[in-house]
């Protein structure tokens, strides 16, 4: 498998950047955690402030703030959060089950419902009414995330419970751009597959519809595939808007939160945390390409 | 067949560029709607949360205000973010991704910048982006989308470019003694710029998109401007109300399909003469 090993050789390069980047954007904020705590109880005296950052290690200059957060964060200790003082992995460890129950629940739903409703509409396509739905389809994928989220809200729908079903609302509202995306991409990709020369060959050979369709949707599965790996930073962007439509306290509200009140810390190990993620999410839609077509195992992706 | 027929017998691509025709029409003059869109009890009469009536066809928000007026504004606000992100992005991603062109160490930089890029999640980062500009306007709303899609613009161009690298034209300009950034501005870049102005033409309907879950979560384009992301923050904190819940949901998805449809007519208006040529 040299292709993995030269897939995960890039991974702490591109952990290196993410963070750095992160650093540096939260470093550019005006104000800053102590200023924002500050805040809340106005009239702190600058000798507190001074002594509030001090304790923090905001009185250095940044890249020396980055070094030492490197440093613990190599052995896996992203600090404390700077609001409430909790270990920053514990935060993280508490929020992320929901956000990758809501994401997976989403990936789930997006894949189960588009790969055969996008088959369906590619072995169809002849029908009036395959051709409509599939434009119908462009119109859904246009819907902003808020408005579905918002619409499922007002439909009524049973929210907040903190169970899989509970969550199933939200997750369908996470999932139906990305459904309308992969299955339009299934439709597309079986269309090709059904045009294609060895196709034409196994209908010559005498392979019945159920056989030819077979044939063509194991290749047409290969480009949904990566295409979900590939997909989820945009799953994980949506997901803010749905976890604060629904109330879930996931990673995404985390992330907001942190923002508001300057938690360096915080947003730095969520930042890492959700890049890793999002690597792992790749490199297994890499695997899963592999699997699916024999022809590009061990192979540079 | 020239570009232009190939573009319009894409099925919806005159519809989309009627829709959007229709949406900067409405945003041009928007200042004749009866009512300013910030105006809180237009004719002095309270009228907060009042469904839709003759005096106002949309209804008021709970603060009166003529939820008509707004979504009209909020027209303005999406035209001009939107391909002003579009602008900066498809720029920045189109010089970077065609630099790969220029070696196999250039080619090396880029290629991790891009994966950079794109592995990190885009609202988190708009949130980072909006917290730095404190005082958000549509140009840093902009920008904050730019920064987090030209890595997408990027990685196309950059594939272009090192296919185009290697085409016969470019060795016969090194031949006569071409230099390297005279071949990528002049022999490279035109050629490649082709997937990344297919995807300017999406790239619209996506920035829109953003600008209203950035708006919508309270880091976009500051209140009281009326925005459609601030509509539907609106219609959240409404209690859902119908006449503050669909308009902006229709306005959206009208303007981002019909950017999905003059895409699909831009990628065939480009893409036909390259495949004729047997590329």
């Amino acid at each position: 498998m040299t292709a993995l090993a030269r897939r995960l050789a890039v991974v702490p390069l591109v952990l290196l950047g993410v963070t750095l980047v992160t650093f540096a954007l939260v470093h550019a904020l005006p104000g800053d955690a102590a200023l924002v705590q500050a805040g809340t109880a106005r009239g702190a005296s600058p000798e507190s402030l001074a002594a509030m950052r001090a304790e923090y290690g905001l009185d250095r200059s940044w890249p020396a703030q980055y070094a030492a957060w490197l440093g613990r964060s190599a052995r896996l200790d992203f600090g404390d959060s700077l609001v409430d003082g909790r270990p920053v992995r514990a935060k993280i460890a508490e929020a992320l089950p929901t956000s990758l129950a809501l994401a997976l629940l989403a990936a789930a739903l997006a894949f189960g419902v588009a790969v055969p409703l996008g088959a369906a509409l590619g072995w169809l396509d002849r029908k009036a009414w395959a051709r409509a739905t599939s434009a119908a389809l462009y119109g859904i994928y246009a819907l902003p995330v808020a408005a579905v989220a918002l619409l499922v809200l007002r439909a009524g729908a049973p929210w907040g419970a903190r169970t899989l079903v509970g969550m199933l609302p939200a997750a369908g509202a996470l999932a139906l751009a990305e459904t309308v995306k992969l299955a339009r991409y299934q439709r597309g990709a079986l269309l090709d597959a059904l045009a294609a020369d060895y196709v034409t060959t196994a209908r010559a050979k005498g392979l019945g519809p159920a056989g030819v369709a077979v044939h063509a949707l194991r290749n047409a599965l290969l480009p949904t595939v990566t295409l979900l790996g590939s997909e989820l930073p945009a799953l994980l962007s949506a997901a803010v808007v749905v976890e604060q439509v629904f109330g879930l306290h996931g990673i995404g509200m985390m992330a907001f939160d942190a923002v508001m009140t300057r938690d360096v810390p915080l947003l730095l190990g969520i930042t890492t945390v959700g890049a890793l993620v999002t690597l792992a999410a790749v490199l297994a839609a890499d695997l899963a390409y592999g699997l699916v077509d024999p022809r590009l195992r061990g192979r540079a992706a | 067949m020239s570009a232009w027929r190939r573009f319009s017998s894409t099925p919806g691509a005159r519809l989309g560029l009627a829709i959007l025709a229709v949406f900067v029409l409405a945003a041009a003059l928007a200042d004749l709607m009866p009512y300013g869109p910030e105006e809180q009890h237009p004719g002095g009469v309270t009228t907060v949360l009042a469904p839709p009536s003759m005096a106002h066809w949309l209804g008021t928000d709970d603060r009166g205000r003529d939820v008509a007026s707004r979504l009209v504004h909020g027209a303005r606000v999406a035209l001009l973010v939107g391909p002003l992100a579009v602008a900066l992005y498809v720029a920045v991603g189109l010089l970077i991704g065609a630099a790969a062109a220029l070696g196999r160490r250039a080619d090396f930089v880029i290629g991790r910048l891009i994966e950079i890029g794109l592995l990190f999640p885009a609202l988190l980062l708009l949130l980072a982006i909006q917290g730095v500009t404190s005082r958000t306007s549509l140009a840093e709303v902009a920008f904050a989308i730019a920064v987090t899609q030209w890595p997408y613009v990027a990685r196309l161009t950059r594939a272009e470019a090192l296919r185009v690298a290697a085409a016969p034209h470019v060795e016969a300009a090194r031949a006569v003694g071409a230099g390297r950034l005279r071949l990528l501005g002049v022999h490279i870049l035109p050629l490649a710029a082709t997937p990344a102005i297919t995807a300017a033409a999406f790239g619209i309907g996506y920035a829109v998109l953003f600008e209203t879950a950035l708006t919508f979560l309270g880091f976009g384009v500051p209140p009281p401007t009326a925005s459609w992301g601030e509509l539907l923050a609106q219609a959240q904190a409404s209690g859902l109300r119908p006449w503050l819940l669909w308009p902006p949901t229709f306005a959206i998805a009208a303007v981002v399909l019909a950017c999905n449809l003059v895409g699909d007519g831009v990628r065939a208006a480009l893409s036909a003469p390259l495949q004729a040529a047997g590329a």
